[in-house]
């Protein structure tokens, strides 16, 4: 992985983190709602508005229903950026 | 509550299997609140009324192929959902809704087919999808279609046209005029009572702006359902005084609103259940009946309790 990645990478597990209230470092690419007891659709629609105020990007209802582990999200965040 | 526990009560003549499937499985993260709040005794009842929904919307639309069907209302749903919980969100942070000027909300959602298409789908199946918003279609036949008197029937901004179908339904007598500023309501509300098989000559969808007045009746008002609308505009009491002007002491009045919800079209802002009450009391000359409050069950943390309200009135 790149410094750019590292970098998104952190930035969507630091806002994860904020959001969900759980540990940044207990974040994996697998994380998803089914194992982040917090991570609910509110917490969900809370985690996509934070990532779009933060990125300064727009996602769309399909992109939203995409974004379902922090893999998905940082996939998506990527694609977004033109990364 | 499960999705197999669903499936397992659907009556085996049942088409709505797929739309359940779509809801609670493919949506299942964003429909949750609904499955929790259904229990066994809920769910004949809970089922029958999915499967007129979903009866009524494919029949509405006979050229369109089920599947295709199914997605758009999905796709509408979906879109209403996390655009509200977006919103909801937002506000929660601001404490004001972000639409502010009615011009402005008609031009970008009213009179725009591709928004108003998603709009009164999603609207339509959040009566079975929201638990408020099923437990508000419950009370309104309930509270309001079983006590008011048959007759003569006004609906102000009947949308989707589902409580336009009830309001006839509930009794033969019923002669139905409906008014709606958006051109896709009227068609909507139109496809949704012909495709109910609904007599067309009981009832009336017009395109017009009842805040410019209500055009001449033969006779007064018997009901009036004013439902979903006073948080759309910033003057409501015009069309709920429009509305009383053409009632008498016994017409009773269904009125719908909320309470620090917000929505893409929403500008009328109450911030308590007083002001509604107040609302209805003072600037419209109504006096209150029924009231259902209805809290708004989200993990968000709001300086004021959230509601949708619902209430029964009269003529004061």
């Amino acid at each position: 992985m790149n410094n750019v990645n590292d970098q998104l990478s952190n930035e969507i597990r630091r806002i994860a983190s904020d959001v969900l209230g759980v540990p940044a470092g207990q974040l994996t690419d697998a994380s998803s709602p089914e194992s982040v007891e917090s991570w609910d659709s509110v917490a969900h629609l809370s985690l996509v508005l934070a990532l779009e105020q933060a990125g300064n990007v727009q996602f769309d209802p399909e992109d939203i229903e995409k974004m379902r582990s922090i893999g998905a999200i940082e996939a998506m965040v990527r694609g977004k950026r033109g990364g | 509550m499960t999705f197999d526990d669903i499936m397992a009560a659907l009556p085996a003549d049942a088409t709505c299997g797929p739309l359940l499937r779509a809801m609670y499985v493919d949506k299942a993260w964003l429909l949750k609140p609904m499955l929790e709040a259904l229990s066994l005794d809920m769910l004949p009842a809970y089922l029958r009324e999915v499967e007129d929904i979903w009866s009524v919307m494919r029949a509405a639309r006979p050229q369109t192929p089920e599947p295709h069907r199914l997605a758009e209302g999905m796709k509408g749903l979906a879109f209403h959902s996390m655009e509200f919980l977006k919103r909801q969100i937002e506000f929660a942070k601001t404490g004001e809704y972000k639409a502010s000027d009615y011009d402005t909300v008609y031009k970008e959602v009213y009179s725009n087919e591709t928004v108003m298409a998603q709009y009164l789908d999603g609207l339509l199946l959040t009566y079975v999808a929201w638990p408020n918003h099923y437990r508000l279609l419950n009370w309104y036949r309930d509270a309001y279609l079983a006590k008011a008197k048959p007759g003569e029937c006004l609906e102000i901004g009947p949308g989707h046209g589902w409580l336009a179908l009830w309001q006839l339904r509930s009794n033969p007598a019923n002669r139905f005029l409906g008014l709606d500023i958006s051109p896709h309501s009227v068609a909507y509300s139109r496809s949704v009572l012909g495709a109910a098989k609904i007599d067309p000559s009981r009832w009336s969808v017009l395109e017009r702006d009842a805040q410019k007045g209500i055009e001449t009746h033969p006779k007064p008002f018997d009901r009036v359902v004013i439902a979903e609308v006073i948080e759309h505009l910033a003057k409501p009491e015009i069309i709920v005084n429009a509305a009383r002007e053409r009632s008498h002491k016994d017409t009773l009045f269904f009125i719908t609103t909320v309470v620090n919800i917000e929505a893409v079209d929403h500008i009328h802002l109450f911030r308590s259940l007083q002001e509604v009450r107040d609302f209805c009391t003072g600037k419209c000359g109504l006096a209150i009946v029924d009231e259902l409050d209805l809290p708004l069950k989200m993990n968000l943390k709001m300086e004021d309790e959230a509601y949708e309200v619902a209430l029964v009135c009269k003529p004061a």
